[in-house]
């Protein structure tokens, strides 16, 4: 496995298989569904956490489906997905059968029958194999069954053992020596084995009646010797009366436990409650010696049985399914109350493994935004988290910025609109993309960025006397004006756009405002006093006499700030520099003075 | 009018761009998505193509679309624009456009997309990094490309090199350009100004702007009415749709009722372009007519999410719709859960 491309996405690798990728997709919709589901009335609720349950499972089994058609492709590593996810499914059904379907007068194993003969149906496939190869045969009668069908008695044991008695007795139907006694007395007996009917208002004793009734007809039989002409015969029955003499036989035809469990538990306590199922897990565990070192399938199985929650939802975190299962159950048996919330912290056990979920799936890349949906069902607590992972999203450019922005936004999540924005201001700002660091910097409300972006374009104008900003400035808008620097250098843009036109006497005095304000960055005020300066010379402009004054006025302070900076005489440069700013600034104090002299003048 | 149907897949990648090929006979059943947001790196034991790529899909109504080839691209993909029946553009975030071709055997069993031309980093900045190709659009004469780094690129179809490479005096990221007339090309840069460029000398250059009012908002799409050429689909980041009519810049349209959010795409029904439909980043689909100015009838995410078979009717997902496209008998879109919805009879009532 290469090492360097697993550090990323070790935690939900096996949901990033491409098939895997819709299980994660398609579970979000289930999950954001159950999450609203808490404001239903109990009798809904039930019925939703079982609908929702199904509708999991469901893609679960999409998902093998899917895989099991890719699996040309690298064939052992889809063969360990499909493994994960059978393996996530059979529990996940087992969980939903003792937690979420309702069970009439808690008579569960035919809940429990359910589930055995739908996860394995080896047994069912070869009887139909077995039913449609006598179909077509039928023109060789009475050639004798067993020798044709060497699998034809274990296969009516197996399926004895998974309570498929329907098709065990077409089976033995089907068999050579069907028109003898002791065959058509077994199938008189599994014709009318007594099922019990949900649905029906039978209650538990009736039915419990009736098949202690039926149960000692077929012993009676059985101790009669009526089957003992068939030994293979006489084995079934004694299956179905529940002898423990042929518990070996049912041990060969369950492969685990739990299929042997529930095999014995058919023919003995038909009626037995889910809380009693945990006396006669550990026996069948020892039988099949699985007690000392149970594999992770076992040990969340027994724990299910045992209706140990907190073991199951253990067992179910250890799935190698990135907690995909875990996150989604947990989430199901809180919702549906089977878990009590801790009344001293008011802790929810499936918060963390929702968090834990939507932080994987944000780490994962391709799945952020799905993953910040998790977190934010979780409220605060999600918040926080989505605070410190949002801003490691890698912002290849302004498309995934945006989208990372407008959660946070919808979110309320200041710091990271903040983070976002800055490191794109940033970005822009090293390719020497100042417009864009700019605009990014506003939206960000990043002051010092801002204000510092705002210093480049004032001072290339220093240098240039060129203002690149000129058609920027109208779509920077009302937000630009938290910082003094921005909003100085949007009107000093709008002072070049009024110069442009030519109108002069508003440029000039939205340029004194500023320097009334004291908005004008020291820096700037020499090439500030010269556009004041070009502005005096052209005959356009009229000054009145306040302006003058308040010119003057800035020149002064202007000139003396500099003087009182302390000069070593020794100082070339700043010396150069003040004699400079003298040879500049003395004709523009001559012009003021001229010039309000001349508006002194009596009309 | 038959009902509509929403039929949901999902495909294993978020796309950025979807379209229908057009095909000469209807109905169009194939359609390309390019992706988005895929890491680079591969992951170890999958064989399928993996980072990001445009996929070639064959639609059935009422079945996960079959995917039928599966080309490798580099960066996102920022636009995918069908130029016939089997040749498209296909431009990406790393500066680069693409000219490719869908082939098929006689059998129509095995289908592969060759690249005819491409032209790599034409949208860079300075120091050489590449820059996001944001959009293009195409006239007769050849394609004009826009960028993140600012710059509109002429090229023409059969030149392997760019003709010629202008800087946007504005100095912001350009996000969307189209074609107005032969004469002249329209931009939207990321701060919500728009600007006209007169392209005839082959060499662009602006003509003047748009007196648009829209503040630090990115314009996402702009979109010629088909039936009125003169009139100009403008959608921003904020979630306006202005409608500029070119004879008349001073008063655009700003329609009423407005997506909350980025409205991402604006697509004319190609047979009655008085109807429109528009996607947005908090997951709406929405159907326009204009006959009645508004917005007809609004699909929010929830009723979209109608899936035919397993999981019914789910919540909305909020996710962003990021792309749609519209033939006569169906309307296609792709949000970032990994789904594409295909919505059958879009006109009929819901």
């Amino acid at each position: 496995m290469d090492r360097g491309s697993s550090t990323r996405s070790k935690k939900v690798l096996t949901l990033l298989h491409p098939v895997t990728r819709t299980l994660v997709s398609e579970s979000t919709n289930i999950f954001l569904s159950v999450q609203e589901i808490n404001q239903l009335n109990s009798f809904e609720l039930v019925q939703e956490i079982l609908n929702s349950s199904k509708k999991y499972r469901c893609i679960i089994r999409e998902c093998i489906q899917r895989l099991e058609l890719s699996s040309q492709r690298n064939a052992d590593y889809v063969s360990s997905l499909c493994d994960v996810f059978y393996t996530t499914e059979l529990c996940w059904h087992l969980c939903e059968i003792l937690y979420f379907e309702p069970v009439s007068g808690d008579v569960i194993l035919p809940l429990l029958k359910r589930w055995i003969q739908f996860h394995f149906v080896n047994y069912e496939s070869v009887a139909v194999k077995i039913l449609k190869y006598q179909d077509s045969e039928e023109a060789s009668t009475n050639v004798d069954t067993e020798s044709l069908v060497p699998d034809y008695w274990s296969t009516v044991f197996g399926l004895l053992c998974q309570g498929n008695s329907r098709l065990a007795c077409k089976l033995v139907e089907l068999h050579s020596k069907a028109n003898t006694t002791a065959f058509s007395r077994a199938i008189k007996f599994l014709k009318y084995i007594p099922e019990f009917d949900e649905l029906d208002a039978q209650s538990v004793r009736e039915f419990e009646h009736s098949w202690q009734n039926w149960r000692s007809k077929v012993n009676a039989d059985v101790d009669a010797g009526t089957f003992s002409g068939d030994k293979n015969l006489e084995t079934a029955m004694k299956i179905l009366c529940g002898d423990s003499t042929v518990d070996k036989v049912i041990r060969k035809h369950c492969v685990s436990w739990y299929q042997y469990l529930i095999a014995k538990l058919l023919y003995t306590q038909p009626t037995i409650k889910s809380s009693q199922l945990e006396h006669y897990v550990a026996d069948s565990m020892k039988l099949y010696k699985v007690s000392d070192k149970p594999e992770l399938l076992s040990v969340v199985l027994k724990s299910l049985l045992q209706k140990d929650l907190h073991e199951s939802i253990k067992g179910f975190i250890s799935m190698n399914d990135s907690c995909w299962c875990a996150t989604h159950l947990t989430n199901l048996l809180q919702v549906g109350q089977f878990i009590p919330v801790n009344i001293h912290s008011n802790e929810r056990l499936d918060k963390k493994l929702i968090i834990g979920y939507g932080r994987a799936l944000i780490q994962s890349e391709v799945f952020w935004e799905i993953g910040v949906l998790y977190l934010r069902s979780c409220k605060q607590e999600g918040f926080e988290v989505l605070k410190t992972v949002l801003p490691e999203i890698q912002l290849e450019n302004d498309y995934v910025a945006k989208k990372v922005l407008q959660i946070a936004n919808e979110n309320n999540l200041f710091s990271v609109i903040q983070s976002v924005c800055t490191k794109r201001s940033e970005k822009y700002f090293e390719l020497g993309r100042h417009v864009d660091a700019l605009a990014w910097a506003i939206k960000g409300k990043n002051h010092d960025l801002a204000s510092s972006l705002a210093d480049i374009f004032l001072k290339k104008y220093v240098e240039t006397q060129e203002m690149t900003l000129l058609e920027v400035v109208d779509h920077l808008g009302a937000k630009a004006l938290f910082v003094d620097r921005l909003v100085f250098l949007t009107k000093f843009v709008q002072f070049c756009n009024k110069k442009t036109k030519k109108e002069f006497t508003e440029g000039l005095s939205m340029l004194i405002d500023l320097l009334v304000n004291n908005m004008v960055p020291n820096y700037f005020k020499l090439t500030y006093f010269m556009e004041i300066s070009t502005l005096l010379t052209s005959s356009l402009t009229e000054a009145n006499k306040t302006d003058l004054v308040q010119i003057l006025h800035s020149i002064e302070d202007y000139s003396n700030e500099f003087e009182a900076v302390p000069h070593n005489e020794d100082d070339k440069i700043s010396k150069q520099k003040y004699e400079e700013l003298l040879r500049k600034i003395n004709p523009l104090r001559k012009q003021v003075i001229s010039k309000l002299a001349l508006a002194s003048l009596p009309a | 009018m038959e009902a509509k149907t929403v039929m949901c897949s999902y495909l294993s990648r978020k796309m950025s761009k979807v379209r229908w090929q057009p095909d000469n006979d209807l109905p169009c059943s194939k359609f390309l998505t390019g992706s988005w947001g895929e890491p680079s790196e591969r992951l170890p034991n999958i064989e399928e193509v993996q980072g990001n790529a445009v996929q070639l899909w064959k639609y059935v109504p009422n079945m996960d679309p079959i995917p039928l080839y599966t080309m490798e691209h580099s960066g996102d993909v920022t636009e995918l624009k069908f130029l016939d029946t089997e040749t498209f553009l296909v431009s990406s975030s790393h500066g680069s456009l693409q000219l490719g071709q869908i082939e098929n055997d006689k059998d129509e069993t095995f289908y592969n997309i060759k690249s005819l031309n491409s032209w790599s980093n034409i949208h860079s900045y300075k120091n050489g990094t590449h820059s996001s190709l944001t959009s293009f659009a195409r006239s007769k004469n050849g394609v004009v490309t826009v960028g993140d780094d600012g710059k509109l690129v002429v090229i023409a179809l059969d030149s392997p090199t760019p003709l010629c490479s202008i800087e946007d005096s504005f100095n912001s990221s350009l996000k969307c350009v189209s074609f107005i007339d032969h004469k002249s090309v329209i931009t939207g840069n990321s701060l919500g100004n728009l600007k006209v460029w007169d392209v005839t000398s082959g060499k662009p250059h602006s003509v003047f702007n748009l007196p648009s009012t829209l503040k630090l908002v990115s314009i996402n799409f702009i979109q010629q009415k088909p039936s009125q050429q003169h009139l100009l689909f403008v959608g921003s980041d904020d979630g306006s749709i202005t409608v500029w009519d070119m004879r008349n810049t001073e008063n655009p349209i700003i329609l009423n009722t407005a997506h909350n959010e980025s409205v991402s795409e604006l697509q004319f029904h190609p047979e009655n372009p008085n109807h429109f439909f528009t996607c947005s980043s908090l997951g709406e689909l929405w159907h326009w007519d204009m006959k009645q100015d508004s917005s007809l009838q609004q699909w929010r995410g929830d009723t979209l999410n109608e899936r035919l078979s397993v999981t019914a009717l789910a919540e909305p997902l909020y996710l962003p719709l990021n792309s749609l496209d519209v033939v006569a008998e169906s309307v296609i879109t792709t949000c970032d859960n990994e789904a594409t919805y295909i919505i059958s009879k879009p006109l009929s009532m819901l």
